[in-house]
């Protein structure tokens, strides 16, 4: 290599580390320290200004034998189980219908959007109305032409995760739909064209072509949304403004607990303990949903 | 009794003249500045300051001498700066008041710095609560608290195991500190909110009790000429005031939250005390059994209350209930939704029996925080003790429905005024002797939610009141340790 050549070189590299630095240092500011600092913290028996006691894994043994922390984690299945099955099918249908020629396309596609680019906060306190007991909520209105009693959607054990995962549903359903609109107009149109010239059914089409061609679609999908769902703790903090985060903490989510643990009592360390253990469940899932459905993908 | 009283009352009868000349003067001046500011905003947003920067760049002239003030400026701010800072102590005042509470802070600390040129407090709005709690563990990691600080007696537990809070004690017995008769003044069931492990460290400061509210009209319909006193006539009201439709409720007699706050009302009414002598949670007592029992009983044997999770004056105001509880400063969010469509006023909080008569206590404390320098603390406590003096604390009761927290306050011609017309805010001075408050621990916000959920399994019918606070009582104990 000439000197000159390797001067520039090195001239390209501090450039483009120049142009990397903003996103860099927000990155390792706001991302990558707190990560690292929290994983030290969970070794610790700490309110963060006065008690440091350092206690190795014991959070992380406690947590184990925590019933609470069991409890919203039972309670964190329940939401994904709930919201990601559901959530993604209806996406995939509404993005069916979606990629028919339909006239408006791009109003549909806003308004299926819309909910995901609204802030959470902003979407629970509407739904907070929508959910409210008596015949003045909105649901419970919309119910009672069918003759249906009014439910209490938010106070009633039975009826909580219902409605978190309900709404949850509704305002993710806009992001699944674009990302599944986008994976089915990737699909070449010939092989519609061709399967119909075969005299292909309608099914057999979905099944045959859409599905497998679908799947590197499905696949990303499946991955952010249990991430997400496993992470939720916004509309719980909203729509149940209490210590316990719903009726007999049945929507007290992993997060929710995590907070109440760090902000409610100063522990922490404890709380860290709980991200961590959060993280190590998710990774696991992710690399058992790599290695299990990810065989099953096809890329084109 | 009455001459301690009176002695008070005549020493701050003749300071409340002057601090209402002060007051006056100090509204004129703000008024004053708030609109200059204004107009200078204007003008930069008009565009009209660039304007005018541009005109100066025309002429090498006036550019010159542009240049020179901004020099001369620079060198006296350097030069008096120093010397300034020197005389006049600055500290920081963390609350969580927003809207008409903040406001009256702000005339509050417009009054002591004009009055006080050594000390200059700035006051800082910090959110609500939640995000007040999160900025003061921020600042404690950081090492850089505020001077004084708005704290419920849970922080302040938690602040006071990493020794972060200088004890008030220091202060009331130093040299410039509280005589006995002053003391005493300060309520007892506050001060007591104040102490852990025996030792005085916080002064109370915005502070409110719970009082029944009630529909007057409401009532007069029904024939009863009085809000209810005890348990049993809170029933026969609840009763009379529930309208039936058929199998449907227009209207409920009595409206319930499935919180600790709502049980503490019962529970303190019935004799209970949240912990025993020694120091263990004894909720699930008789008394704990009885009050959260009675609860239930409304909701599901009376059948004349139903519960929110959200506040309750909403449904209040649109006469879906007729009664509920709330503190004296919630008072002018009913007033709010009423908006004057019925007769509506307060009482003091049914009791089970009259020798169990309580109130629980809301609101925070105000803390001085170890780290600030001895010349800031002593500051501080200077702003600390005058904000509580009984002129003070009634301009802070007037402007937000808090109570008075001292007893002499109440003689002050202002105080006797305001209650003269806020005839529902007076109501919760009835109460003021008997005032019960939550322990000072730092586990009592988990143990609040342990408590909640008993209330709730209850109000559910997932357990009997004994079930349930059996239950809650061996959760909070476990988190004592």
């Amino acid at each position: 290599m000439k000197p000159s050549h390797s001067r520039k070189y090195a001239r390209d590299t501090m450039a483009a580390y120049l142009y990397l630095a903003p996103a860099l240092i927000i990155l390792i500011v706001f991302h990558f320290f707190p990560a690292f600092y929290a994983l030290y913290l969970s070794l610790f028996d700490t309110n963060l200004f006065g008690r440091w006691n350092w206690v190795g894994l014991g959070n992380y043994a406690q947590l184990l034998r925590d019933q609470d922390f069991l409890r919203s984690l039972a309670n964190t299945g329940k939401y994904v189980l709930g919201t990601v099955p559901v959530g993604m099918a209806l996406a995939l249908v509404i993005a069916g219908l979606l990629n028919q020629r339909i006239r408006g396309l791009a109003t549909y596609r806003t308004a299926f959007f819309l909910p995901y680019v609204t802030p959470v906060v902003a979407i629970s306190i509407v739904w907070t109305w929508i959910y409210k007991e008596d015949s003045a909520g909105m649901l419970n209105a919309v119910l009672s032409w069918f003759g249906i009693g009014p439910q209490a959607w938010l106070l009633d054990p039975k009826w909580a995760m219902f409605a978190l995962c309900l709404m949850s549903i509704w305002r993710h359903l806009g992001y699944n739909v674009v990302i599944f609109l986008a994976g089915l107009q990737n699909i070449p149109a010939e092989y519609y064209e061709a399967a119909e010239i075969d005299g292909a059914s309608g099914w057999a089409m979905f099944s045959k072509i859409t599905w497998p061609l679908l799947s590197p679609t499905t696949y990303f999908i499946t991955i952010i949304s249990i991430i997400g769902s496993f992470q939720v703790f916004t509309q719980v903090y909203v729509l149940w403004p209490n210590a316990l985060g719903g009726p007999l903490g049945t929507t007290r989510v992993v997060v929710k607990y995590l907070y109440d643990m760090a902000w409610g009592s100063y522990q922490f360390g404890y709380a860290s303990a709980i991200g961590y253990m959060l993280f190590a469940i998710i990774f696991v899932l992710t690399l058992i949903q790599r290695n299990v459905a990810g065989r099953h993908v096809h890329y084109q | 009794m009455s001459s301690l009283a009176c002695v008070l009352y005549c020493e701050s009868s003749e300071t409340t003249r002057l601090s209402r000349q002060t007051t006056a003067l100090s509204f004129a001046g703000r008024s004053e500045r708030v609109s200059v500011e204004y107009e200078w905003c204007d003008a930069i947003e008009k565009g009209g300051c660039s304007g005018l920067l541009c005109a100066g760049w025309e002429s090498d002239l006036k550019r010159s001498a542009v240049i020179l003030l901004i020099a001369a400026f620079i060198v006296t701010t350097l030069a008096i700066g120093p010397t300034l800072a020197q005389q006049k102590t600055t500290i920081t005042f963390w609350h969580a008041m927003g809207a008409q509470l903040g406001k009256t802070i702000d005339m509050l600390v417009e009054q002591f710095n004009s009055e006080n040129p050594d000390v200059f407090v700035k006051a800082e709005y910090q959110g609500n609560y939640g995000a007040l709690s999160q900025k003061l563990v921020g600042s404690l990691v950081a090492r850089k608290p505020p001077t004084v600080a708005q704290v419920y007696g849970n922080w302040a537990a938690e602040y006071i195991t990493s020794n972060e809070l200088v004890p008030m004690e220091k202060f009331i017995k130093g040299p410039n500190g509280l005589s006995s008769l002053e003391i005493d003044d300060i309520w007892e069931g506050l001060r007591a909110g104040c102490v852990f492990d025996g030792v005085w460290y916080t002064m109370p400061f915005n502070k409110s009790v719970y009082v029944l509210v009630y529909n007057e009209t409401a009532l007069k319909e029904a024939g009863i000429a009085k809000p209810p006193v005890t348990w049993q006539e809170l029933v026969t009201a609840a009763n009379a005031l529930t309208i039936k439709d058929g199998d449907k409720i227009v209207r409920y007699g009595f409206g319930l939250r499935p919180n600790v706050d709502y049980f503490a009302c019962f529970f303190f009414n019935a004799g209970g005390a949240w912990l025993d002598a020694g120091g263990k949670v004894t909720v699930n007592s008789p008394e704990g059994v009885k009050a959260l029992q009675f609860m239930a009983d409304l909701l599901s044997k009376y059948k004349v209350s139903y519960y929110v999770p959200g506040y309750l004056d909403a449904d209040f105001g649109a006469g879906k209930v007729a009664m509920y509880l709330t503190t004296s400063p919630g008072l002018s969010y009913t007033d709010q939704s009423v908006a004057g469509k019925f007769e509506w006023s307060a009482a003091p909080l049914p009791y089970m029996e009259s020798r169990s008569k309580s109130t629980p206590v809301a609101g925070t404390d105000l803390a001085i925080f170890a780290r600030a320098s001895e010349k800031e603390q002593q500051a501080a406590w200077k702003f600390v003790k005058w904000l509580v003096e009984p002129r003070q604390t009634a301009k802070w009761a007037i402007g937000t429905s808090y109570i008075p927290v001292r007893k002499s306050a109440m003689h002050l011609e202002i105080m006797k005024q305001w209650f003269a017309e806020h005839s529902r805010e007076e109501q919760s001075l009835q109460q003021l002797r008997y005032i019960k408050y939550d322990p000072n621990i730092s586990a009592w916000s988990n143990i609040r939610g342990d408590i909640s959920e008993a209330v709730e399994k209850v109000f559910l019918g997932k357990a009997t009141a004994k079930e349930a606070l059996d239950a809650a009582v061996v959760k909070a104990n476990a988190r004592l340790k």
